[in-house]
């Protein structure tokens, strides 16, 4: 007995980590492992680029609306003379950790009722997943907008209504994740072995669903990105001067058709993070597959 | 298929509900003060106290719910606190707006992945060179599309396509608010010309993503069937490859087809109100716009409900009408 769960709890271990760790990256394509390095260029440049780079994104820096490759802005200045490149990094930067900590929470949140529901079961799996239905048949990006509407306009709020239209996707993921994991076999053992409540969900039922959770926020992040500068576009971010990407892509519609750049260059940094996550995503994917899991 | 669609009906009216009384919470729960964005900060203590009567904020919560409810069954949306109007006779002129896009856009997103599909499945180089186009428009945020159209066909090609607006005329006194049917009906071709003109560019934003979308799903599922055994049978019964394909395969491919296009619609919805920024177009997105811009929460819900209300229907009609088609949906 005491063998044949030290040999099953070996392999979901080896299922769950050692996927990642052998032969992950050589399951890729070239292209696939291009959008994984360009990913972490990315984080590195939004991460570091504010602190390295001379201009503040916040502070007026030279003449206004210089158009880009002028003046020694490399990309430009906007309608107050701010450097464009500076509110890139920052906007970038912003973007990427707010969806972080938006996807972070919602897995969590999400996770936990999904674990309660799968893993208690009965009325509490009825009662929990009922409640996650009804979410999920709301429209997401309307109820995110209401919820950022009622709380004001900032970033916070943003953050917030995305928040509470995302971890239901967790929940109902990690519910069914649990019902099978406490089907295995190492599970099953466990309990016969006599691992009862929190013990048999910490030891064994999470270590096994927590790679899921893994891979499906990263994912995410792409997704919450566009939805964030979507919600930000339309008003609900901070406004100006914070360096956030959708609202300077919206305020500079006003002067699109004389300075393009303003709420172009905004619009292009979205759009090459939400590409690159999204990118990133389908490779971690397609190589976790390939490796079998 | 009656206890299916009895049920369905049942949850929708569950959500429909819960939808409701979120959006009236939020309301109540929310930062802003209601009374002040009505009258203004500098108002005096009798105003705010003749505005609170006005708008029902002294009755208790469950009242202003029922009233709330009430006035949604009549048609009512309430009162907008930055207009003072209400809120369905602003909308009256932006619902025709936003639902003329809405069915440019899902037109042009079916004809965007019909035609995609056929390159989608495209072996080789440039198979694979499309598939990453595909794949960055997609990912485009849709306002980051509207503005590039915006400097290609209006900017670089001089004013090939109008890029702002509805219309280079102004509405029909009498019209029905959608301008394309307005020009019909007063015999007017031109008018129906230019308002189409007007709607290629926000529709065309806003169709890429559900467009793109729709070809891998119509492309998966044409080379999964062209492989199948009733395929094999097809084309061992003597049929041409264009006949199994446009027969067998292309049928097979369209249930999950139409039912990601239902998703698509619901969702192009919030793609709509990006792209009505970019193309000062006057429809709901302009109008939650300028709404959120003055802390009008009134509004705001009103809009949020609409566009929920609509996500909602459209997905429960979806389901009842993939049941029709499919037994194994209803009794899965």
């Amino acid at each position: 007995m005491l063998f044949s769960r030290k040999r099953a709890l070996a392999r979901a271990e080896a299922g769950a980590v050692g996927t990642l760790r052998d032969g992950f990256w050589d399951a890729l394509g070239k292209a696939e492992k291009a959008s994984l390095i360009g990913v972490g260029v990315v984080i590195v440049v939004s991460l570091l680029g504010p602190v390295v780079w001379p201009y503040s994104a916040i502070i007026p820096s030279g003449e206004q609306l210089l158009p880009p490759l002028s003046g020694g802005h490399i990309l430009g200045t906007d309608t107050l003379g701010m450097d464009m490149m500076a509110r890139l990094l920052s906007g970038m930067q912003r973007s990427l950790m707010a969806a972080v900590v938006v996807t972070t929470i919602a897995a969590i949140f999400g996770s936990f009722i999904g674990v309660m529901a799968g893993f208690r079961g009965g009325a509490v799996d009825t009662v929990l997943m009922r409640v996650t239905d009804l979410f999920l048949a709301f429209p997401a990006t309307i109820i995110a907008m209401a919820v950022a509407a009622a709380l004001g306009q900032s970033i916070w709020s943003a953050m917030a209504g995305i928040t509470v239209v995302w971890w239901p996707l967790y929940a109902r993921l990690v519910r069914g994740e649990v019902r099978r994991v406490v089907a295995l076999p190492h599970v099953q053992a466990a309990k016969v072995s006599g691992v009862t409540g929190w013990r048999l969900l910490v030891k064994h039922v999470t270590p096994a669903v927590t790679p899921t959770i893994a891979v499906t926020a990263s994912l995410d992040i792409g997704a919450v990105i566009m939805t964030l500068a979507g919600l930000s576009f339309i008003g609900l971010g901070t406004p100006a001067p914070a360096p956030e990407l959708g609202r300077m892509a919206s305020d500079g519609m006003k002067y699109f058709l004389n300075a393009w750049w303003i709420s172009v260059l905004p619009s292009l940094a979205i759009g090459l993070l939400s590409f690159l996550f999204n990118y990133a995503g389908d490779a971690l994917r397609v190589g976790l597959r390939r490796k079998g899991v | 298929m009656l206890v299916f669609a009895l049920k369905r009906t049942g949850a929708l009216i569950v959500v429909l509900f819960f939808l409701t009384a979120t959006v009236f919470v939020l309301g109540k729960v929310g930062n802003a003060d209601p009374v002040r964005t009505y009258v203004g900060v500098n108002a005096s203590a009798e105003a705010v106290a003749e505005a609170r009567e006005e708008l029902g904020l002294n009755n208790p919560v469950y009242v202003q719910f029922a009233d709330f409810v009430g006035g949604l069954f009549q048609g009512d949306l309430g009162i907008s606190l930055a207009t003072k109007r209400h809120i369905s006779d602003d909308l009256a002129s932006a619902l025709p707006a936003t639902l003329e896009l809405a069915f440019m856009a899902i037109g042009m997103s079916i004809v965007i992945g019909v035609l995609l599909s056929s390159l989608y499945t495209r072996p080789g180089r440039i198979g694979s060179a499309l598939r990453f186009v595909f794949f960055s428009l997609a990912s485009a945020p849709s306002f980051l599309i509207a503005m590039l159209s915006v400097l290609i066909f209006y900017k670089w090609l001089d004013g090939a396509l109008p890029a702002a607006g509805r219309s280079s005329y102004g509405p029909y006194d009498d019209g029905t608010g959608f301008y394309v049917l307005d020009g019909l009906l007063h015999g007017s071709l031109t008018y129906s010309g230019d308002a189409l003109a007007h709607l290629v560019l926000p529709a065309f934003a806003a169709s890429i993503g559900p467009g793109v979308a729709l070809a891998r799903v119509l492309a998966d599922g044409i080379t999964s069937s062209m492989k199948s055994p009733w395929a094999r049978t097809a084309r061992s019964l003597g049929e041409s490859e264009g006949t199994v394909l446009r027969r067998h395969a292309l049928r097979n491919a369209s249930s999950p087809a139409l039912s990601l296009l239902a998703v698509q619609a619901g969702m192009m919805v919030s793609a709509l109100v990006v792209v009505e920024q970019v193309f000062s177009w006057n429809g709901l997105g302009s109008y939650l716009k300028t709404a959120i811009g003055v802390g009008d929460f009134p509004a705001i819900a009103a809009i949020c409900l609409i566009l929920g209300a609509f996500y909602v229907i459209l997905n429960a009609l979806v389901d009842v009408v993939l049941a029709a088609v499919d037994p194994r949906v209803r009794l899965s």
